[in-house]
């Protein structure tokens, strides 16, 4: 799964990733904006809308032609 | 027989009404208004959009009024309903001599009529689970704690309630005077009831005390593991949400389709809708392990 960029659509989103601390948690206000995972704008449900998918940037691939 | 069976009927809510009162979850949760009657169906009310900053002066002065904003908001009114049979000899052994009612069939199906009610109320009404038509408590929060908490730990049940008390008391939400509730999923219910420090201290009665008088309670599976969200009691949430009563738990009997031996079949209903008049007075804590 890719991640995506998401609008906060609640008052308050504390948003945090370590597991029972409140420390690295971001409180996010209403309209703001973050990238996450698919799966947590998935689990984060109403909270957010998803404004846009972020799509990785294709990387060139070097290839050697024999002639 | 028409009257009989009405009768009938009329016999199975009374024997209904005290088995719903014990198993119905999410009217305890919010302020019920009384049945507004089932002809209702829909209804408009006042949802506080924002509130415009108070005055502070030495006097009154004309020009400055004060208002709420208010959005009106426009909400058909949903049945919960479930049909059931029951069997001919026992209508026929109750109308003969008083036998009775075995009313198990009757009450089975308001169990499950009662479980919808409770999903629409704590989760919401939604087609395919995803985009509700009427958010119930859950889906229709202001406020979104979703920190990663894993309620085996000690003192992290404590620090997610905490969190989410801050982000609605950050939006006015008087906090610190009234009771709050924290409705979970039975599992984390029971990580928080047995959570100890290494000396054996439980972390409950902290929760508890954080609470304000509110209890933690559980809605079994209507909520996923990681689902939680806090919400002012009854006792004190009316302003910030209510259940709009149009019809209380009923049944509605159905002539049997053969005169002698057809069994008697029936309806159990109600109908009401969740209205959440300021969501930011909701919490969810949508990351519980």
């Amino acid at each position: 799964m890719g991640n995506v960029k998401v609008k906060v659509r609640v008052s308050h989103l504390a948003r945090g990733t370590v597991k029972g601390t409140e420390e690295n948690t971001t409180v996010y206000k209403k309209d703001q904006e973050f990238i996450c995972s698919e799966e947590e704008a998935s689990a984060l449900g109403t909270s957010v809308v998803v404004v846009e998918k972020i799509t990785a940037p294709v990387t060139a691939t070097a290839t050697a032609t024999k002639k | 027989m028409t009257n009989a069976i009405v009768e009938f009927s009329k016999e199975l809510d009374k024997k209904l009404v005290p088995p719903l009162r014990q198993v119905l979850k999410g009217r305890n949760l919010v302020h019920v208004t009384a049945p507004a009657g089932f002809g209702v169906t829909s209804v408009d009310w006042g949802k506080i959009t924002e509130m415009s900053a108070g005055y502070v002066s030495f006097g009154f002065s004309d020009g400055n009024t004060d208002r709420i904003d208010v959005s009106l908001t426009h909400s058909k009114i949903p049945v919960y309903w479930k049909d059931y049979e029951i069997d001919r000899r026992i209508y026929e052994g109750w109308r003969k001599g008083g036998v009775d009612i075995d009313a198990a069939n009757a009450i089975a199906a308001s169990y499950q009529a009662a479980k919808v009610e409770d999903s629409a109320i704590i989760n919401g009404v939604s087609d395919d689970g995803t985009n509700y038509d009427i958010p119930g408590l859950y889906q229709g929060a202001g406020n979104d704690y979703s920190t990663s908490t894993s309620l085996a730990t000690f003192g992290t049940a404590t620090t997610a309630l905490t969190g989410a008390l801050n982000l609605m008391d950050d939006d006015g939400v008087p906090v610190d005077r009234m009771p709050f509730n924290w409705v979970v999923n039975s599992t984390a219910y029971h990580k928080i009831r047995k959570s100890r420090d290494t000396i054996g201290t439980r972390e409950l009665p902290d929760v508890l005390d954080l609470l304000n008088g509110g209890q933690l309670i559980s809605v079994g599976t209507t909520l996923t593991t990681t689902q939680g969200f806090v919400c002012p009691t009854p006792a004190v949430g009316e302003p910030y949400v209510d259940y709009y009563l149009t019809s209380d738990f009923q049944t509605d009997p159905k002539q049997p389709e053969f005169q002698k031996t057809g069994p008697i079949g029936g309806r159990v209903f109600s109908a009401g809708v969740i209205r959440i008049k300021q969501d930011v007075a909701i919490c969810k804590t949508s990351a519980l392990a």
